[in-house]
């Protein structure tokens, strides 16, 4: 009898401890070499049923190893807007802050999933995200970025606190 | 927060004092073996984050071996707040050995409480002092602390920087190594009767207003755009360091993290201008009496405000364009900006421009209008990473 109590308590710890190991390999520290403490928003300026482009530079990548994209995605729910696409593409071969079209002229954005940024003297320091979307209300915003991204083994979450404004034209 | 702030005022009320110093007991003139800072642990001993790693050369270039000391200053408001003939300690912290091949990594002692030298910014005054056979060297920097506020770390923008990262490089200069032979205040070894010794900081003069630089703006043709440098905006500002103090005798060495405490209103920049933006702060010339390496430092003392600006010679290259549409008003905070070398217009007082960068932080920033389509661009990155934004 106590020798299955003893098994089953050692079975149970082995339980957690499996369950622990799988949920820590799949877990994102917070932060990594993207985070950044800049803050920046672009307001832009377009009427309902408007579909545009936004854009924006990733942070650089400061370490000495590739940083591989995981997932890029709104940091907190759209507002007013729909999102057509979030695409990835290197900036030095077109870039864009803002268009009035999407895509936007001259740019065929890849899958983010699997972009890479390289260090600085690397083939590709530059990362540019690229948001599609159309103006459903008056006003929108996308108040950041949520970037998932693994380097040198290590998976991390970083938010980033560039914003997209978007607000009826003047006239 | 609150509570380090409460922290920092009754340090400011308890640390600004005037202190009388005993008699010199004079002693040996040569650097302390011994007792060499022995109230702090080596940082050899210490498994904490290294503070400050760098390598020591003589004056012929050569790594040499030495000793290091890591001294931490009040915080920039306790600074601000004194008066001329006020003293201030500044305390060891950290020590380390500097090994034959040059190197040393020094580790702040874990049994100094670190809340005591806290700023507002959340960062921590540092300098760093190496004496050697031939001569000595000292470095000012600024670290950041943990968002717990417990411990000093390589963090944020000075992890990011490579101006902040914890590497320096000291060259021996056989003068401060002399001014510590010669000086009775090497003796005057302030020390507190039971123990740990320590500097003593005192203001000797206020210099007058000076203008440092905190913005480059480059319009063009299709946009505008204001700059905003208010309470709290951080800077970094250079530090000078003199033997004797007078004018004309300062050199750089290092530089320390401050905030406005106050607001700027710059007026907006219309199109087509090159404009260098300037504000005001107030150097300081302290006299630091130190068992160590007695000196005299020109360090940031107050914040004055106002504004002006003159025109730039010319628009640098910034081949790292994102287009806006018209009407578009990119704005971007909270990124380190360029270093200007001679950021702080100091020369005709101590001898020396010294170096400044301004971060546009939450507090300072730059609010782009687009009048027609265009494009922002960088001169080293993207807009939003680079050091200087061009419009076009």
């Amino acid at each position: 009898m106590r020798g299955r109590l003893l098994i089953a308590v050692g079975a149970t710890l082995a339980g957690v401890a499996l369950v622990a190991l799988v949920l820590a390999r799949g877990a994102y520290e917070a932060g990594g070499p993207l985070a950044s403490p800049r803050e920046s928003s672009v307001t832009t300026h377009a009427r309902p049923g408007a579909i545009m482009t936004w854009g924006t530079v990733l942070p650089s990548n400061p370490t000495a190893s590739d940083l591989v994209i995981e997932s890029i995605e709104p940091s907190a729910p759209v507002v007013g807007l729909t999102i057509l696409g979030i695409g990835a593409s290197d900036p030095r071969r077109g870039a864009v802050g803002t268009a009035a079209t999407y895509p936007p002229p001259g740019i065929t954005p890849a899958t983010a999933v699997g972009s890479v940024i390289t260090p600085r003297d690397g083939p590709s320091p530059f990362l540019q995200v690229i948001v599609g979307f159309r103006l459903d209300d008056p006003e929108g915003r996308i108040a950041g970025l949520r970037i998932r991204y693994v380097t040198a083994g290590r998976r991390y979450e970083t938010v980033l606190s560039d914003a997209l404004i978007v607000v009826p034209p003047e006239t | 927060m609150r509570t380090r702030l409460l922290a920092r005022l009754g340090l400011a009320s308890s640390i600004l004092v005037t202190i009388a110093l005993a008699p010199a007991a004079a002693t040996a003139t040569e650097p302390r073996s011994v007792d060499w800072l022995a109230s702090i642990h080596d940082s050899a001993d210490l498994s904490g984050p290294v503070i400050v790693a760098g390598s020591v050369r003589d004056a012929k270039g050569r790594p040499t071996s030495g000793r290091a000391a890591l001294l931490a200053f009040p915080p920039q408001d306790v600074m601000s707040a004194m008066k001329v003939g006020d003293s201030v300690r500044i305390v060891p912290v950290g020590k380390g050995r500097v090994d034959p091949d040059g190197t040393f990594a020094v580790r702040w002692d874990p049994r100094i409480p670190i809340g005591d030298f806290v700023s507002s910014m959340d960062t921590v005054d540092l300098e760093v002092v190496v004496e050697g056979p031939t001569g000595a060297g000292v470095v000012s920097l600024s670290r950041e602390v943990t968002p717990d506020g417990r411990a000093v770390e390589v963090a944020g923008n000075a992890a990011r920087d490579p101006h902040s990262r914890p590497e320096v490089v000291l060259t021996l200069d056989p003068r401060l190594a002399r001014a510590r032979q010669s000086s009775e205040s090497t003796d005057r070894a302030v020390r507190d009767a039971a123990g740990p010794v320590y500097c003593v900081n005192t203001l000797k003069s206020i210099y007058p207003p000076v203008w440092h630089l905190v913005a480059e703006l480059y319009t063009g043709p299709h946009a505008t755009v204001d700059f905003t440098y208010s309470v709290g905006a951080q800077s970094t500002l250079g530090v000078g360091l003199s033997v004797s103090g007078s004018a004309g005798s300062f050199s750089q060495s290092g530089k320390v993290t401050v905030a406005s405490t106050g607001s700027v209103n710059f007026a907006e920049v219309p199109q087509n201008q090159r404009r260098v933006e300037e504000t005001q702060w107030r150097y300081g010339k302290w006299d630091l009496t130190c068992p160590m390496v007695p000196r005299f430092e020109a360090r940031p003392h107050s914040w004055i405000g106002g504004s002006t600006y003159y025109n730039a010679a010319v628009t640098p290259a910034a081949p790292y364009c994102t287009p806006y549409l018209v009407g578009d008003r990119p704005s971007i905070d909270q990124h380190r900006a360029v270093e200007w070398s001679n950021g702080v217009k100091i020369a005709a007082l101590i001898g020396v421009d010294l170096s400044s960068t301004t971060g546009f932080t939450t507090n300072a920033g730059q609010k782009w209008t687009f009048k027609a389509n265009g494009k922002l661009c960088g001169t080293n990155a993207y807009p939003f990473e680079a050091r200087t934004i061009v419009a076009k």
